[in-house]
């Protein structure tokens, strides 16, 4: 191999786990405001962290004194520069030694059934620290850090076996537990869960307006429940892969799942028929209602949300793109898809059980379907081409 | 604008922060350097004939450029994906010996070595979005490569 394949090799793996943050787009649009309307007085941003420390108002005003809703920047700063909370933040010895230690601000010290863990929010980002049950502040700062560059003002992280998330000071955090995930219990401000974690989704409410919603781990490398990926399930799905073969091996597709839907699904992820593509298709139930199903694009795997069941029998599903590609599974039987809208059919494919078909991405897919036929043209599957957006998907929402 | 933007948006994000990650190192700095270049783009969307091109253009001069290597910034607004639960250092080193390799290139070389190695461009289109001319890309890549493979192996204890 030479050396110019080698780094393009590593740089592959570098980016494998580089994903986008929730909602580009509207974190886009968001910053343009910011920009249209930055520059605020000192005094404006100290009123800001007055107001979000006390949990009440959340309309602040810029520099011309006129009312402007919060933006992320400030729930973060409201965060950072709040005071400790958790068992021992009254321990003003405990608090003052760690903040000394950790080199940081203590958002958070408790105490959990056999851990001590802490928060502190230092000039690198926030810094997780889990000991042993009743660690000095010295020790506790000293056990190899996790570390959160403080983007989001609910901060979370897992560690040992220990999840945190702190939410901004005067919020409240609730949780509620899988399968449904609808019956929300508050916790206070923040939460300390410890293994084995409970399966939940958690809420941050701040002033009445719900900030955050979303699996308990949010995004990561885990399985249905938030459980690990493990070599059995990826195991497992190398078997029922059988003879086929994919360019990229089930684990990638797996782990794909995994991170991007893991925590968003309340079965573990079976293999679906079909061989167009670099990863194996997969298809899980969702939370909520319906199904994920991942497939191969060009791009890379992408996942989607379904109604149908895709691993039903004569089943269809489909994912359309914005740039107009179609993605089609289906049933073992089929082979040959189109998509039809009133009498007239869009596009046309007879490549097996999953193809791939091109549309005008201006076409306005409501009302389209898309059926697959067998080798005799019988109809053996029909579903909508957009059957609606998922039931239940992250909520994250600190600007305005 | 309007929909053409976003639908590019949708479409390219993840590739383009892909690309960013490895001009910078860690992601919300990645995060931070794609949506400044997007602000840049979005104003002039209607102009932009190849919006892939200018998009990377605008990553790598906003990397370059003195502003952003004095570390200013605005306040990131990015929503991080947590790490896998193996917070383990030594993970953490392997995944990233490619990044820190990269990060000890001069900014300007590391842009040519990214265009080149991962956004495949030839040296001509890497000439072109930089500015420059071909002699002085294959001259950058080479140096880049040279490093890379020197800091690649004390990392692996290989020569």
């Amino acid at each position: 191999m030479t050396l110019e394949q080698d780094v393009r090799r590593e740089m592959a793996a570098a980016v494998e786990d580089v994903r986008p943050g929730a909602e580009p787009l509207v974190r886009l649009f968001a910053r343009r405001r910011r920009r249209r309307h930055r520059r605020w007085s000192t005094a404006a941003a100290a009123a800001v962290i007055a107001a979000l420390g006390l949990g009440g108002a959340v309309v602040v005003a810029d520099r011309d004194g006129r009312p402007h809703p919060p933006t992320r920047a400030d729930w973060l700063r409201s965060l950072r520069e709040a005071p400790p909370r958790g068992s021992l933040a009254d321990d003003s010895g405990f608090v003052d030694t760690l903040a000394e230690a950790a080199g940081g601000r203590v958002l958070l010290a408790d105490d959990v059934p056999g851990h001590r863990v802490a928060v502190v929010a230092a000039d690198d980002g926030l810094r997780f620290l889990v000991g042993p049950a009743g660690a000095p502040a010295r020790e506790l700062a000293a056990v190899p850090l996790a570390r959160n560059a403080d983007a989001d003002p609910f901060a979370r992280r897992y560690v040992d076996g220990v999840h945190i998330g702190l939410a901004p000071p005067g919020c409240e955090v609730a949780t509620a537990a899988l399968p449904a995930a609808t019956d929300w219990r508050p916790v206070g401000s923040y939460v300390v869960r410890i293994a084995p974690v409970p399966q939940e989704w958690w809420r941050v409410t701040c002033a009445g307006v719900v900030r955050y919603e979303g699996p308990a781990r949010g995004l990561g490398r885990f399985g249905p429940f938030g459980a690990p990926v493990t070599e059995a399930e990826v195991g497992a799905i190398s078997a029922q892969a059988g003879q086929r073969t994919f360019q990229m091996p089930p684990l990638y597709a797996y782990e794909s799942f995994a991170t991007r839907v893991g925590d968003k699904a309340v079965g573990r992820p079976k293999l679906l028929f079909g061989f167009v593509g670099e990863y194996a298709p997969l298809a899980a139930p969702a939370v909520g209602g319906g199904w994920w199903l991942q497939l191969s694009t060009d791009e890379g795997p992408i996942v989607e949300h379904v109604w149908k069941d895709p691993r039903a029998r004569a089943a269809v599903s489909a994912v359309a793109r914005p740039d107009g590609k179609v993605y089609v599974v289906g049933s073992e039987t089929a082979v040959r898809a189109r998509i039809r809208l009133g009498e007239r059919v869009l596009a046309e494919v007879s490549d097996g059980p999953v193809g791939q078909l091109s549309i005008d991405p201006a076409t306005d897919v409501r009302g389209a379907v898309v059926e697959t036929f067998n080798w005799k043209g019988a109809l053996v599957g029909t579903a909508p081409l957009d059957d609606g957006p998922a039931p239940r998907d992250l909520v994250d929402r600190w600007d305005g | 604008m309007g929909a053409d933007f976003e639908d590019f948006v949708r479409l390219r994000y993840a590739e383009l922060l892909r690309s960013a990650y490895l001009l910078t190192g860690s992601t919300p700095a990645a995060e931070d350097l794609l949506q400044s270049a997007l602000l840049k783009v979005m104003d002039r969307w209607s102009s932009v004939d190849d919006p892939l091109p200018y998009l990377r253009r605008a990553m790598v001069n906003l990397h370059v450029s003195r502003w952003r290597r004095h570390g200013r910034r605005e306040v990131l607004a990015a929503v991080l994906p947590e790490r896998a639960v193996r917070d383990a250092t030594e993970q953490v080193d392997e995944r990233h010996a490619i990044v820190d390799a990269l990060l000890t290139l001069p900014r300007r070389t590391r842009a040519v070595v990214v265009l080149r190695y991962w956004d495949d461009l030839s040296e001509a289109e890497t000439a072109a979005l930089l500015g420059c001319s071909v002699g002085t890309v294959k001259s950058h890549a080479s140096r880049g490569l040279a490093r890379l493979r020197t800091a690649m192996g004390e990392r692996t204890g290989t020569p």
